[in-house]
């Protein structure tokens, strides 16, 4: 594959025109420092709001982020374009960083869906989304990791497949679980309502 | 009815905003390519000073080995004056019989032998002084 050169790559970020393939700059990216750049400004808004979504705290989430980028730059040299698409490989480094995270996070998670019970129905309101979020972490890793990458970022069985490398019916299973576990969580505290 | 579980993810994703591309990420992203590719150059003049060393050693061994076991050829001068020669396998070989002594002359063996077969020994000497 003829690779794009250094100087293709920074005019395709400035000029309307043909830009190079993503597995151009993937490749280029493996030797140009200014490709890895313009690689990590292409993918870091979806890595970053995932990893938002999932966390919730913008100070933890950029330091998982950051790692996550860091992951890319280290393991770039082995990545295979036309094995696993590049943004579901990302979502894998994305995915294993914040299940590492989410492991210490799951005792919190149980306290924060306890203290929001204590608030007052009109407060409540405002901790919705914190709610969600705290419901998704006390679920075992292998449950979140599905149901995130379904729910929030709306990606296939078949994608959610590839980033944790994993059977579709695998997929399948884990995502039926998941949901019902993390509705049994919901519905009880709607219950309380 | 909406299912409570889209709703309630509907309102996390309204929640949660993307983080501004860091400067100073990938600053750090670029110190950490440059640190990757240092020792992966290291690692390459490494292998290369390894197999230039390997070379050097099996070529030294060659050579020792080599160095203490002449070559031996055999000739056949037949009747009608014409030579075969055989190596140590009994391979034909293409040797030239001129021997170049050291003030430039050259002498050939062919017709200076009477018919039978020799065996001529070459050892190893000083690079470029032919015997």
């Amino acid at each position: 594959m003829e690779l794009a050169t250094l100087e293709e790559l920074t005019r395709a970020e400035h000029e309307p025109g043909p830009r190079p393939t993503e597995a151009e700059l993937i490749e280029a990216a493996k030797h140009e420092p200014d490709a890895l750049s313009a690689l990590y400004r292409l993918h870091h808004g979806a890595v970053s709001r995932y990893v938002m979504r999932r966390v919730g705290q913008a100070n933890t989430a950029e330091d998982l982020v950051a790692d996550v980028f860091l992951q890319m730059v280290r393991y770039l040299p082995k990545y295979r374009v036309g094995t696993t698409p590049f943004r579901a490989w990302l979502y894998r480094l994305a995915t294993n960083r914040v299940n590492r995270w989410a492991r210490w996070q799951r005792r919190r998670a149980w306290q924060v869906l306890h203290d929001i019970a204590q608030h007052d129905p009109a407060e409540r309101r405002h901790d919705e989304a914190e709610h969600v979020r705290a419901s998704l972490l006390t679920l075992p890793l292998h449950f979140q990791s599905v149901v995130a990458l379904h729910y929030l970022e709306e990606l296939s069985i078949a994608e959610i497949g590839q980033v944790l490398g994993c059977a579709e019916g695998t997929v399948k299973s884990r995502l039926a679980r998941g949901r019902e576990l993390l509705r049994s969580i919901l519905t009880e505290r709607d219950g309380d309502l | 009815m909406r299912d409570p579980l889209e709703q309630a993810f509907e309102l996390l994703k309204a929640d949660s905003t993307e983080l501004a591309p860091n400067p100073n990420l990938e600053h750090k992203l670029m110190t950490e390519f440059n640190r990757q590719r240092q020792p992966r150059r290291w690692k390459k003049v490494l292998t290369v000073l390894a197999v230039l060393l390997g070379l050097t050693l099996a070529g030294g061994g060659i050579a020792m080995a080599a160095g203490f076991d002449p070559i031996r050829l055999f000739i056949t001068v037949n009747e009608d004056g014409s030579v075969k020669t055989l190596d140590a396998q009994g391979n034909p070989t293409d040797m030239h019989f001129e021997i170049v002594d050291d003030d430039g002359t050259t002498k050939t063996l062919e017709g200076t032998l009477p018919p039978g077969t020799y065996q001529l020994e070459f050892v190893p000497s000083k690079p470029g002084v032919k015997k």
